[in-house]
């Protein structure tokens, strides 16, 4: 079970948050302000925190960016109303590894969560494999057994953002920030048709699918169905 | 917005600028006067005794030089003076009367030489009358002394006259000063009274006050129609604040409603888990949509507001349009929509902007975003970025419904959605962020439709290959710094825009 310390002032955010991520498997202990949360993650062991940015005593940013100065690397997940870009940059830049805005859906936090704690190793690996599914990242093919498949090139990219991460619930948010490298939520369900096209042309009649959509959160890739 | 009347204190009159106008008017108008009759008197006093004072210079001169004795030419000058205007005498050293027409010796005397004005008597039919003479006293080899003198009440009553009516002139004259100086001074601050109390109402809040402007135009009516202009830019912010708190309470309260609504039925009426389960997925779907508009509603704060100049860079955009090209064609197929990207002009330096690159992208993807999803099934969406002499041209169009001419100027505007579009999703914050995106980049933004596009292409040859299902949506954003950001509505045929003629070239497909 993955500890998690939750530093969170907002009473029924904190227990809404507490909830959901006990259903989901996590262990979560809970500091109210800031210097309490500074003092909690550096004396027990975590697996990872989740850090609100406006905290009574010590706010968020310089939480996280003691830790950092003090050697600790927990995973860390920066919240917060403020959405700005700027606003974000910041937070990353203290140390957060990833920064989620309020208000967010639970399944957005519970999925951004997995991804840090099963966080991708900076591997050399130019092939990469799950299941049947083989990438090329240097030649830029892709296989599903002996099936060549005709990717175009943000395809690649996607289908290596997914098998890095496999097994994984990723969101359309995680996509449009990390394969485009967008900030913005279009109106358009732009990442459903992209995940489609790569979909139908991984997944073929007849084949075991190796996507799985789940409702209203995002898309898996698995080895095995 | 209220601001407290009685806060902006009444100057004294003392310190109005209409009692200091009066003051120094007056002043100076006195002072002219005083200085111009002083000049005059003093022209008559000095100046015009000068002849005088000569004509008895020459007299004493022609006695003392006559080839005659002295006594018979003195007795000459006497007796030739018809008028009674001369003085003259022949004294002794005691002072006695030798000859000419004096009883005595005039006193005070100073026999130098040099005129001087003297009181004397005269003898025979005039004796007792004071003669106010001007004359010289010359003293003599023999010890005699020769006095010379003319009569000068004829002057002295022509200066008295000047001065009588020089003191009766200079009271109107004053007078005269005083009240224009005053009359000058109330005028002004009764404008300026009037100015001030209009700039208090409106202070106050009635920002539909103008200051007046009368029809003569000096400077003040200049600095209050600069002020008026002023006020007609507030006065439109304004309404469009208001207008926008209007606009956020409807985008918000729809969804909310509609997901109360939804939720509300679904506890009376849902008689499964799944049935629930649907009721409070729409809801949710409701909840998120407003949420977006806040989001979005930031988003544009954030750009407005935001210094983001520090991102600034060079930004290719042929690079933006095929990167947002590419992410959009799957979209526009699935729809069955007719998607093309056509970078036109052939050298690449041109297409560099300076540029938040990010922002440009949101911008770019925004109105293809809007364009894919307006434009109906079969239709068409291109983009097209071409070079004019001033600078790069992105243009985006398509052929859906488009926004009535009439709808345009609003659609700029945060939260605006025409009403064609209102069963469509979207927080109709779209266009609103590409303006904040052009307004901080200075870019020019130009809202129209196909017709327009086509009226401005009919001159110069090239082909607009967007076939029109609909009038169409066309929104062109110029990207060079403009001194100010234009955003604007439709080059229609008959009111041409004011930017460089759109010379995209010859597209290559």
């Amino acid at each position: 079970m993955a500890r998690l310390l939750l530093i969170e002032d907002d009473d029924p955010t904190a227990a809404e948050i507490d909830a959901e991520l006990t259903l989901r498997g996590f262990l979560v202990a809970r500091a109210a302000d800031g210097p309490t949360g500074l003092c909690r993650a550096r004396e027990e062991p975590w697996d990872v925190l989740v850090v609100d940015r406006m905290l009574p005593g010590l706010d968020g940013l310089s939480v996280v960016e003691r830790l950092r100065n003090e050697g600790i690397r927990i995973p860390t997940l920066i919240l917060s109303a403020l959405g700005g870009i700027d606003d974000k940059v910041r937070g990353l830049r203290s140390g957060g590894d990833d920064y989620l805005t309020k208000p967010f859906a639970l399944a957005e936090l519970s999925a951004r969560l997995e991804a840090l704690l099963r966080r991708p190793t900076e591997s050399r690996e130019t092939i990469l494999h799950v299941g049947p599914l083989e990438l090329d990242l240097v030649e830029h093919r892709a296989w599903r057994g002996t099936r060549a498949l005709e990717l175009v090139p943000r395809e690649y990219e996607l289908l290596g953002y997914m098998m890095r991460r496999e097994g994984q619930v990723v969101t359309r948010a995680m996509l449009l920030e990390d394969v485009w490298h967008y900030r913005f939520v279009p109106k358009t369900n732009l990442v459903d048709v992209h995940m489609g096209r790569l979909r139908r042309k991984v997944d073929s009649p007849g084949e075991p699918p190796l996507f799985t959509s789940v409702h209203g959160v995002g898309f898996i890739l698995r080895a095995t169905t | 917005m209220a601001w407290d009347s009685s806060s902006v204190r009444r100057p004294d009159f003392i310190n109005t600028t209409g009692f200091r106008w009066g003051v120094t008017v007056a002043t100076v108008a006195t002072l002219g006067i005083a200085l111009l009759f002083v000049f005059i008197y003093w022209q008559c006093a000095v100046v015009m005794i000068a002849p005088i004072d000569a004509l008895i210079s020459a007299e004493a001169d022609s006695i003392t030089s006559a080839p005659e004795p002295l006594l018979e030419a003195l007795a000459e000058h006497v007796a030739h003076d018809r008028r009674h205007l001369k003085v003259m005498g022949l004294f002794d050293a005691a002072g006695q009367p030798i000859a000419g027409n004096l009883v005595a010796q005039p006193r005070p005397f100073i026999a130098d030489g040099r005129l001087q004005s003297i009181v004397a008597f005269r003898r025979g039919e005039e004796a007792g009358a004071p003669q106010y003479a001007r004359a010289l006293g010359r003293p003599l080899a023999d010890g005699t002394i020769l006095v010379v003198g003319h009569n000068i009440d004829e002057f002295l009553a022509m200066r008295a006259s000047v001065r009588r009516g020089l003191l009766l002139a200079l009271a109107p004259a004053i007078l005269l000063s005083l009240g224009s100086g005053a009359f000058l001074g109330l005028r002004a601050q009764q404008r300026l009274t009037l100015l001030r109390t209009t700039a208090v109402r409106i202070a106050a809040g009635q920002l539909g006050e103008r200051l007046p402007v009368r029809a003569r135009g000096d400077d003040l009516d200049a600095l209050a129609q600069i002020v008026n202009r002023m006020l007609d830019e507030f006065e439109r912010l304004v309404e469009d604040i208001k207008g926008v708190g209007e606009d956020i309470a409807h985008d918000l309260r729809t969804p909310l409603t509609w997901a109360r609504a939804r939720l509300e039925r679904g506890r009376a009426h849902a008689t499964s888990l799944e049935a629930m389960n649907d009721v409070v997925d729409q809801a949710l779907g409701g909840i998120d949509q407003a949420l977006n508009v806040a989001a979005a509603l930031l988003r544009i704060a954030e750009v407005e507001h935001g210094q983001r100049h520090a991102a600034f860079g060079p930004v290719d955009l042929s690079d933006i349009v095929g990167d947002v090209g590419e992410v959009y064609r799957p979209l526009a197929e699935d729809r069955g929509i007719d998607f093309a990207w056509r970078l036109c002009g052939s050298d690449a330096a041109p297409l560099m902007v300076q540029g938040d690159r990010d922002l440009l992208i949101e911008a770019l993807a925004n109105l293809v975003d809007n364009a894919v999803k307006f434009a109906p099934p079969g239709g068409h969406v291109v983009i097209e970025l071409g070079n004019t002499g001033a600078g790069p041209l992105l243009r985006v169009c398509d052929d859906g419904p488009g926004i009535s001419p009439g709808d345009r100027d609003h659609v700029f505007r945060r939260f605006f959605r025409s009403d064609k579009s209102r069963h469509t999703q979207g927080t109709g914050l779209g266009l609103s962020l590409v303006a904040a995106v052009a307004r901080l980049h200075q870019f020019g933004l130009t809202i129209g439709d196909n017709e327009a596009l086509a009226a401005h292409h009919a001159g110069d040859g090239t082909e607009h290959r967007t076939p029109a299902r609909g009038p169409g949506c066309v929104v062109e954003l110029t990207c060079w710094p403009q001194a100010q950001a234009r955003i604007s509505v439709a080059p229609s045929p008959r009111d041409p825009a004011p930017n460089p003629v759109l010379a995209i070239t010859a597209p290559a497909d």
